[in-house]
C-alpha cells in the first residue's frame, strides 16, 4: 500500500519536486557567479556571494516542503478524504505513509543540491586549505526541509482547509507576543523563547546554523 | 537648548572631524612629497578627536541628564546607574549575572579565580534620555570592551542574566591580560573564558583567509609560520613580497592571538592564571605563553594547530544530535498531524 501512496504522492509532486530540484541544482553556480565567478579564490573573496547561499537554500527548504506538504491534502480534500477514510487501515497508518511518502520525495532535490554543490565547486580552483563541504550542505538542507515539511504537514493535518487562517494567526501570535513582552520589560523571556526556538537543539534550530559550501 | 536641538547640533559636529579628515587625506594622496607616517599621525590625531567628541557628547550630556546615583554592590563589582531607570527585576539580572560569571570562574579554573573581578566598576548610563519605554532602552555601559558592540554597531544594556556573565567573563579575560603588559599588547580584548572551540574555528577561518601566504602556511600546519605571524617583532616577516597587502596590515586579527591565549589557558590550567603575572623572560608573547603554561613554544603551536585542524570539520559538518533533534522534531510534528480525523 505504501508503494501506491508513493507513486500517487509522486506523480501530483512531480512537476513541484523537479522545479525545486533545478532551483537548488542551480543555486550554488548562481551565488558563485554573483561572488563574481573568480576561478581562482583567495582571501576573503571566498565569502563572496557564497554568503548568500546559506539564506537562498533556507528559504527554498521552507517554502518547497511547505508546497509539498499542502499539495496532496488539497487533492485528497478535494473528494473530501473519501479515499483514504475508505482503506482498511487506521487514518494514523495513513498519514504516516503520507507524510514518510512526502518526506522521501525531499531527497530528490537534495540529491540535485550535492550535484549542484559538486559542480559549482568543480569550476573554482581552491586553496589547499579549504574544502569543499557540497555532501553536508545538501544534508543540512535535506534536515532543515525535513522539519519545515513535517510542521507544515501537521499544520495542514490539523488546520484542514483553515491552515492558511491558523498559520497567519500563529505568526501574528509570535509576533504580539514578543511585542507584548518587550512593552511590559520582559525581553529575557522573549529572548529564552527565541533561542528555544531558533538554537540547537530548538525546532527552527536548524536553519540558525551556519550553511556553508566552502569552508576551511 | 531642547534636547532634540542638542541631539542634531551634536550629530552635525560629529560629522565634521570626519570631513576634515577627508579633506586632508585628498591632497595628500596627490602630494609625493608628504610621507605616508606624517599622514598617518595626521588622521591618528584626527581619530582621536573624534572619538574625545563623542565621548565628550555620548557621556557628559547623559550625566547630567541622568546622573549614577544608585549602584548595586556584588561580591566586589559596583554597579553605578540612574535609579529613576533600572527596575527591580532587572537589577536581580545584573545581580544574578554576576554571582553566575564569578561561579563559572571558580568552578572552571579553581577557587579565587573569580577574584578578577574584585574591585571592578562598571556603569550604565543611557545616551540621550531615560528609557520611558521598555524598548528605548539603547544604552552605554562604561567600561565596556568594544568587542561587547551589539551587532548594530550601538552598546545595549545587557539585562539578562546570561549577556551580563558573558560581559563579567570578558572583564576578567581582560584583567588577566593586564596582569601582563605584553600579552594584554598582544591579546588586547580578544582573550576570552568561554569554550575554545568556536574561538578556534574563527581563527582557522582567519588564518585561512589572510591575505598573507605566512598566515595560510600557518594554517596548513608550517609551525615555523606560525611563529612568525604571531610575533610582533617579525612585522616584516608576516608577509611574503608576492602577497599584495597594504604596507600597515596586520598578517591576522587579534582573534588569533586570543585562540593561541585560550589554549595556553587550557593547557596550563589554574597554574597559568598565578603564572602570568610573573616576570617576563622575553618579549615575543608566545614564549610568555608557552612559560605561563608551563609547556615549550613549539609544544603550545602544536596544541594550538591540532586545536584549529580539529575545529574545521565539526562546524561545516551536521553532528548526529543535530540530526537526531531535526528528526525528533518531525517525529513530534507527524504526531501532533495525526491527532485530528476528517469527518
Amino acid at each position: 500500500m505504501f508503494r501506491t501512496i508513493l507513486r500517487t504522492h509522486w506523480m501530483w509532486t512531480r512537476t513541484l519536486v523537479a522545479g525545486i530540484s533545478l532551483v537548488v541544482f542551480l543555486m550554488p553556480a548562481a551565488a558563485w557567479r554573483l561572488g563574481g565567478g573568480r576561478t581562482i579564490l583567495v582571501g576573503r573573496s571566498v565569502a563572496d556571494g557564497m554568503q548568500a547561499l546559506g539564506p537562498m537554500l533556507a528559504f527554498l527548504a521552507l517554502l518547497g516542503a511547505f508546497v509539498l506538504a499542502v499539495y496532496p491534502w488539497t487533492v485528497d480534500a478535494e473528494t473530501k478524504h473519501v479515499y483514504p477514510l475508505s482503506l482498511p487501515i487506521t487514518w494514523t497508518r495513513y498519514v504516516g505513509m503520507r507524510f514518510l511518502a512526502g518526506a522521501l520525495t525531499l531527497v530528490v532535490p537534495a540529491v540535485a543540491l550535492y550535484l549542484g554543490g559538486r559542480l559549482a565547486v568543480s569550476m573554482i580552483v581552491l586553496p589547499p586549505l579549504l574544502h569543499s563541504y557540497a555532501g553536508a550542505l545538501a544534508v543540512r538542507w535535506l534536515l532543515a526541509a525535513f522539519v519545515a515539511y513535517s510542521m507544515s504537514f501537521a499544520l495542514q493535518y490539523l488546520a484542514g482547509r483553515r491552515a492558511t487562517v491558523v498559520a497567519l494567526l500563529i505568526v501574528l501570535g509570535i509576533v504580539g507576543l514578543f511585542a507584548g513582552l518587550e512593552l511590559a520589560g520582559a525581553r529575557d523571556v522573549g529572548d529564552a523563547i527565541g533561542r528555544f526556538l531558533f538554537e540547537f537543539p530548538g525546532p527552527l534550530g536548524v536553519f540558525s546554523e551556519r550553511w556553508v559550501l566552502i569552508d576551511v | 537648548m531642547c534636547d532634540a536641538v542638542q541631539v542634531r547640533l551634536a550629530r552635525i559636529l560629529s560629522v565634521v572631524p570626519l570631513l576634515a579628515a577627508a579633506m586632508l587625506a585628498m591632497p595628500a594622496s596627490r602630494a609625493d612629497a608628504q610621507s605616508s607616517a606624517e599622514l598617518g599621525q595626521r588622521v591618528a590625531a584626527l581619530a582621536d578627536s573624534m572619538k574625545a567628541t563623542q565621548k565628550l557628547l555620548n557621556v557628559e550630556r547623559v550625566r547630567q541628564a541622568l546622573p549614577l546615583d544608585d549602584s548595586l554592590v556584588v561580591d566586589g563589582v559596583t554597579v553605578l546607574f540612574p535609579g529613576i531607570a533600572i527596575d527591580a527585576r532587572n537589577r536581580n539580572a545584573v545581580r544574578e549575572g554576576i554571582i553566575d560569571a564569578r561561579r563559572s570562574l571558580d568552578e572552571r579554573f579553581g577557587a579565587g579565580t573569580s577574584s578578577l573581578l574584585d574591585g571592578d566598576l562598571w556603569s550604565i548610563t543611557f545616551p540621550n534620555h531615560a528609557p520611558n519605554a521598555p524598548f528605548e532602552r539603547a544604552a552605554f555601559a562604561e567600561g565596556r570592551d568594544p568587542s561587547a558592540r551589539t551587532r548594530n554597531g550601538d552598546y545595549s544594556l545587557p539585562l539578562s542574566a546570561g549577556e551580563i556573565e558573558d560581559f563579567m567573563l570578558s572583564r576578567a579575560g581582560r584583567r588577566l591580560m593586564q596582569r601582563n603588559a605584553v600579552l594584554d599588547e598582544f591579546v588586547g580584548v580578544a582573550f576570552s573564558f568561554r569554550d575554545n572551540e568556536r574561538q578556534a574555528y574563527v581563527a582557522r577561518r582567519l588564518l585561512a583567509l589572510s591575505a598573507s601566504s605566512v598566515a595560510r602556511n600557518c594554517a596548513a600546519g608550517a609551525m615555523s609560520a606560525c611563529r612568525t605571524v604571531l610575533n610582533p617583532q617579525a612585522r616584516d616577516k608576516w608577509f611574503a613580497p608576492s602577497d599584495s597587502a597594504r604596507p600597515n596590515a596586520r598578517a591576522v586579527p587579534l582573534g588569533v592571538h586570543g585562540s593561541l591565549a585560550r589554549t595556553a589557558l587550557d593547557v596550563g590550567g589554574p597554574r597559568f592564571l598565578q603564572a602570568i603575572s610573573a616576570p617576563n623572560t622575553s618579549d615575543e608573547p608566545l614564549v610568555i605563553l608557552a612559560t605561563a603554561a608551563g609547556v615549550t613554544p613549539d609544544s603550545l603551536l602544536r596544541a594550538w594547530s591540532a586545536g584549529l585542524n580539529e575545529s574545521g570539520a565539526t562546524n561545516a559538518e551536521p553532528t548526529l544530535a543535530f540530526a537526531a533533534a531535526a528528526f525528533f522534531w518531525s517525529g513530534f510534528f507527524l504526531l501532533i498531524a495525526t491527532r485530528r480525523r476528517p469527518r
